[in-house]
């Protein structure tokens, strides 16, 4: 018997990727007298993110170890911060991409996650509970008519022999798995106002998976375009 | 050369394929933009510009092996602004709203729903919105033309549509339809002002869902027994079906609006019909019964006879229809004893919060009518229940005091933050957050009754399971006494019985003593029963003072008196106590100033020999305790004409201490009856437009039902605000808040809820609990609900939530901030609520850091860091420059 179909898992923390990316875009400063918090949290991924290897596991405790020690003896926290943050990318840049995108589209916040489509979501939930069931099912059309309108435009759209890589493959794959599960929500939606029996969350559940993607999707391309100004303004230097 | 081959859309995903048919050819007519494409590529797919090209469908099937992030940047950034166009489309929900139409048909609650039924309900609203369209005329003979048009329609479904007109227009249609419907005359004929004419408008609203479930609940009903039948379903299938959710739906809106219920059950023959065909069918079991049961408290006397002539065809439902009262009395005088056992006894027990001497009747009956079988099977069945209840009562009991444990940590880093009336707030939201709490209540007084009950069986009836069952439910004595505001209200009931109660066998009162003497923590239950026996005499008194009945205090003394036995108080001194506060009464109403003083006098002798009495233990004992409120109370009310005169009496205070000192001592008396009297104040004067929120103002008889126990409870108060929380827990552990809980004052609400810790919270405050066992066990959805319900908004409540490693929460440093600042509490709370929420979490985080202790020595620490990092909290006169006593 698979017991992992009984229970669920234990969910990955993710300290130590907040941990970093407050060190790296704010700095020691930032994370003020609760620095102990933000490293018992970084420890705390350590601990389950399976996806650490034990040796570079073991590194990334050290370097948090002696941080900590430095801090607490009033001494330079500097590189063994570095060292951290260091291993962590080493860490990030072994990890297969299509692994790092999909974690980044499960750690997306509630406020990245935003947008007009899934705002308009949650309006026609609430107004198909108020039986407004015409303007409902007239939303379900029009965005389903969108999705598939901009889908078969995008899918005509041509592609360079050399475009074919990793990234625009994983991106696609992304994309498109975000488009149907979107499609699949306000599938479920329409099922429901047909049955007249509104399954909320269940609707909301798929449709937050598939926005994560469809949202991932502009985050990544947004970092990249950022990492590209970074270093044309440094080249410019 | 292309990649992969395959044209866009061969490959889809499955639910674009499904959609791609409807959606084809739209993306002109939604505008939709399609996906950029460069320049570069502007001579479409294939290698007639020379490059090797594909289109982005192909992407499916590619296998790369390479990663080129800059190679593909073309591509990723097609991908984002195609994923960016969908999650922000040029659709829009509002601008679709703003073209909708007046909303006629309108959404489904509930589980089941009835899509022909809801399609009849649009068109009729078509119907009805088009005629009411149709008329241009807007003077009072257009509306009767109006009418005339709608006369013929369903008088349901013009309600319906009614209710989804603009008010004003709504009226108009109405008042028209009114005058040329015989049913809208007859309910409505004798009142035809505004106001009702306005709730006309409110129970159309309401009519429409109930008018919808009710048919729904006659098709079920009438159909199920047919189903039944045809295809041989075993009936405990449909113990949940969807007939339950529609009968309890209907329950719930008939309690609300008991017009509205009985004008649908009158003019709606078929659902009465529908109902009784559910009744006669056992299939849908209790939950639709005991429902239908408590509809008829609600409705007409003919409509309840209605029901019950369809109810006496059929014996098992004998105990589900005794729930309610009307019907109760048709069945059980007549039809019960003769006809409806054994069958009826089993129905009879299942029925949650059944009377258990209703139980025991039964089985005496049966044993009188030589039945020994039927007698046997009662009390089996009694004693069955007993067992479930006592189980469940112990789960529940535990869960409270678990529950009891946190609450009592965030009333202890709270109570100096919030106002009571946002402590009670707090309190009653947390508390909604734990089901057993209610469960708990409502459980209470079945185990005192069912304890009694079963003590009270006659002789060949208590064999069998039942001196196990017994000694469970025992068990439960002392805790439900300890929890629960219903198990000290049926002592008071058995103490209005008369002595011996119905059975010849002694009951629960008159075995007090040998209880004390066998259970585990007798001498706390003894003590428990009697402050039970008291509070509960004094609540009622009270309530008789405040509604004007002064002479119910003689009465409930005689019923004290009756029992005193057990109570470990001699019955004449309950006498002579009663005599005295006659005589204080005679004087008092006299108005002869040597008359009164001589009485007043009397009174306090009496009293003292009360409280002299051994038996009632220590002095901090909750019988004692409660004696006290009696005792104050009973002065009270001898002594004023009544209780208007006590709300503006100068004098009340001094002659509250004049009675209690006499009884618990001058001394230690002065601040409590201080306190009683700006509680009575407060009682008398609170109104909606006070300073009392809408919600906390309670009806008065329940505001002074739990007067006299505050007399104890204020002893909590006094320790909760001198932060000493041992004398809390063993104010508590007397278990005298519960009844102060059901006074419904704040003060008393937020010491009855900590009172209500019991021994736990006493635990924690005394150390023997580490603290690390408390870290992040504040930090859940309780505390949050805890803090939204004591008017912590909900950005706010997120953050506040938030405990230290310790299990503190920023309350007891926000306390002591406010002092250091020399402002509120409350400028403090608003001040945060008025951050940002990264700007108020770090705040949190803050203040986190002066938990430990969180002295005023300090806060010039925390306010420091606050103004160095930016933050600018309010400030009355200046930060102190040495810190600042409480």
């Amino acid at each position: 018997m698979n017991l992992n179909l009984i229970g669920s898992p234990n969910p990955i923390s993710h300290g130590l990727d907040a941990l970093v990316s407050e060190l790296e875009t704010s700095g020691l400063c930032s994370l003020g007298l609760s620095w102990q918090n933000w490293f018992q949290r970084a420890v705390e991924q350590l601990e389950t993110d399976d996806s650490i290897d034990a040796r570079l596991t073991d590194e990334l405790a050290e370097s948090l170890a002696e941080a900590e020690e430095a801090i607490a003896d009033g001494c330079d926290s500097g590189p063994a911060l570095r060292r951290l943050i260091s291993l962590y990318h080493r860490n990030q840049e072994s990890k297969p991409l299509e692994l790092r995108w999909r974690e980044k589209a499960a750690s997306l916040g509630t406020i990245q996650l935003e947008s007009r489509t899934w705002e308009d979501l949650h309006k026609a939930l609430d107004a198909s509970a108020a039986g407004r069931l015409a303007v409902v099912s007239r939303w379900i059309d029009k965005v389903e008519e969108t999705f598939l309108a901009i889908w078969e435009g995008y899918e005509r759209s041509d592609v360079l022999q050399e475009e074919i890589t990793l990234e625009s493959v994983l991106g696609h794959r992304l994309l498109r798995e975000g488009v149907e599960g979107w499609l699949e929500a306000l599938a479920s939606f329409r099922e429901s106002l047909d049955n007249f029996n509104l399954k909320r969350t269940a609707i909301l559940t798929q449709a937050e998976a598939a926005q994560r993607l469809l949202m991932v999707v502009q985050v990544i391309e947004q970092e990249a375009q950022d990492s590209v100004g970074r270093f044309i303004a440094a080249w410019s230097n | 050369m292309k990649v992969g081959g395959n044209k866009g859309g061969e490959e889809r995903p499955s639910a674009i394929k499904a959609k791609a048919t409807r959606g084809a050819g739209r993306a002109q007519e939604t505008g939709a933009a399609p996906a950029s494409q460069s320049p570069a590529r502007s001579g479409g797919s294939g290698e007639s510009s020379g490059v090797a090209t594909t289109t982005a469908a192909s992407l499916d099937q590619a296998s790369p092996t390479s990663s080129d992030a800059a190679a593909a940047r073309e591509v990723t950034r097609r991908q984002a602004a195609v994923a960016s166009t969908m999650t922000n489309p040029n659709v829009s929900f509002e601008d679709l709203s703003a073209t909708e139409q007046a909303p006629l048909a309108r959404g489904f609650g509930g589980n089941t729903q009835d899509p022909s039924a809801a399609s009849e309900v649009e068109e009729s609203n078509k119907r009805v919105a088009d005629l009411v369209n149709a008329n241009t005329d807007k003077t009072p003979d257009g509306y009767k033309k109006l009418a005339e048009q709608l006369k013929d329609m369903d008088p349901d479904m013009v309600i319906i549509a009614l209710a989804e007109l603009p008010p004003g227009e709504a009226q108009k249609v109405s008042d028209a339809f009114q005058a040329r419907h015989p049913r809208f005359q007859t309910v409505y004929e004798d009142d035809e002002v505004a106001d009702i004419q306005r709730e006309l408008l409110e129970a159309q609203q309401q009519a429409l869902d109930s008018i919808t479930h009710l048919r729904e609940a006659n098709e079920a009903l009438r159909s199920f027994p047919a189903l039944m039948d045809d295809f041989n379903i075993h009936p405990e299938l449909f113990i949940h079906s969807p007939v339950a959710n529609i009968s309890s739906e209907m329950r719930e809106r008939m309690e609300k609006n008991p017009e509205i219920a009985n004008l649908i059950m009158r003019s709606n023959e078929g659902i009465t019909d529908g109902l009784l065909a559910g009744l006669k069918n056992p299939a849908f079991g209790n939950s639709v019964l005991s429902d239908l049961a408590g509809m008829s408290q609600f409705l007409e006397p003919e409509l309840v006879q209605h029901l019950a002539n369809g109810v006496v065809e059929n014996r098992n439902l004998v105990g589900d229809m005794h729930t309610a009262v009307p019907l109760g009395d048709v069945i059980w005088t007549e039809d019960l004893p003769q006809k409806a056992l054994p069958n009826g006894v089993k129905s009879l027990f299942d029925v949650s919060q059944l009377p258990p001497e209703l139980g025991i009747e039964v089985a005496n009956q049966l044993q009188r009518a030589g039945n020994t079988t039927g007698a046997s099977e009662a009390v089996n069945l009694l004693s069955q229940s007993s067992n479930a209840l006592a189980t469940s009562v112990s789960d529940n009991v535990r869960a409270v005091e678990e529950a009891n444990q946190n609450l009592f940590e965030l009333i202890s880093q709270w109570q100096g933050v919030m106002s009571p009336e946002q402590l009670e707030g707090a309190i009653a939201a947390y508390r909604e957050q734990f089901p057993a709490y209610a469960e708990l209540e409502a459980q209470g007084q079945l185990v005192i009754k069912t304890t009694d009950a079963l003590l009270g069986l006659p002789e060949g009836l208590n064999s069998g399971d039942i001196p196990n069952s017994l000694e469970k439910l025992e068990s439960q004595l002392l805790p439900v006494l300890q929890h629960t505001n219903s198990a000290t209200m049926a002592v008071g009931d058995l103490l209005a019985r008369d002595e011996g109660g119905n059975n010849s066998a002694p009951g629960l009162l008159e075995k007090v003593d040998e209880l004390a003497g066998t259970l585990e923590d007798g001498a706390n239950f003894a003590d428990q029963m009697t402050r039970a026996a008291f509070n509960s005499t004094t609540s009622k008194m009270t309530a008789a003072f405040a509604s004007g009945d002064t002479s119910a205090v003689s009465r409930y003394l005689d019923d004290l008196g009756r029992h005193g036995r057990f109570a470990g108080v001699n019955p004449h001194e309950i006498n002579r106590l009663r005599d005295a506060f006659t005589d204080l009464q005679s004087a008092t109403a006299s108005g002869d100033p040597s008359r009164i003083s001589a009485a007043e006098s009397q009174f306090r002798a009496r009293a003292d020999a009360l409280n002299h009495n051994p038996n009632l233990g220590s002095p901090s004992s909750a019988a004692r305790g409660a004696l006290h409120g009696l005792l104050g109370i009973t002065g009270l009310i001898g002594s004023v004409a009544s209780f208007d005169e006590a709300m503006e009496d100068s004098d009340l205070e001094t002659k509250l201490q004049n009675f209690l000192g006499t009884a618990v001592g001058a001394g230690a008396v002065a601040e409590s009856a201080a306190n009683l009297a700006a509680y009575l104040r407060w009682a008398g004067t609170a109104s909606p437009g006070g300073p009392v929120t809408p919600g906390f103002v309670q009806p008065l008889s329940k505001l002074t039902g739990g007067l006299g126990v505050i007399l104890s409870g204020w002893q909590i108060k006094t320790a909760l605000e001198d932060k000493d929380m041992e004398a809390v827990a063993i104010h508590a552990i007397q278990g005298v808040a519960g009844v102060a809980m059901m006074s419904g004052n704040p003060i008393a609400m937020g010491v009855g809820a900590a009172a209500l810790l019991g021994t736990a919270g006493w635990s924690l405050v005394k150390g023997q609990i580490q603290k690390v066992q408390y870290s992040n066990r504040l930090e859940n959805e309780h505390t949050e609900a805890f803090l939204r319900g004591g008017g912590v908004p909900d950005h706010a409540a997120e953050h506040l939530r938030n405990a230290d490693e310790n299990g503190v929460t920023v309350g007891p440093v926000i306390e002591q901030f406010a002092l250091h600042q020399r402002v509120s509490e409350a400028e403090v709370l608003n001040w945060l609520y008025g951050l940002s929420d990264d700007k108020l979490s770090r705040v949190v985080e803050i203040m986190h850091d002066f938990n430990n202790g969180s002295t005023c020595e300090e806060m010039p620490r925390l306010l420091t860091r606050l103004l160095n990092l930016g933050y600018s909290p309010p400030d009355g006169v200046g930060p102190s420059s040495s810190p600042m006593p409480r």
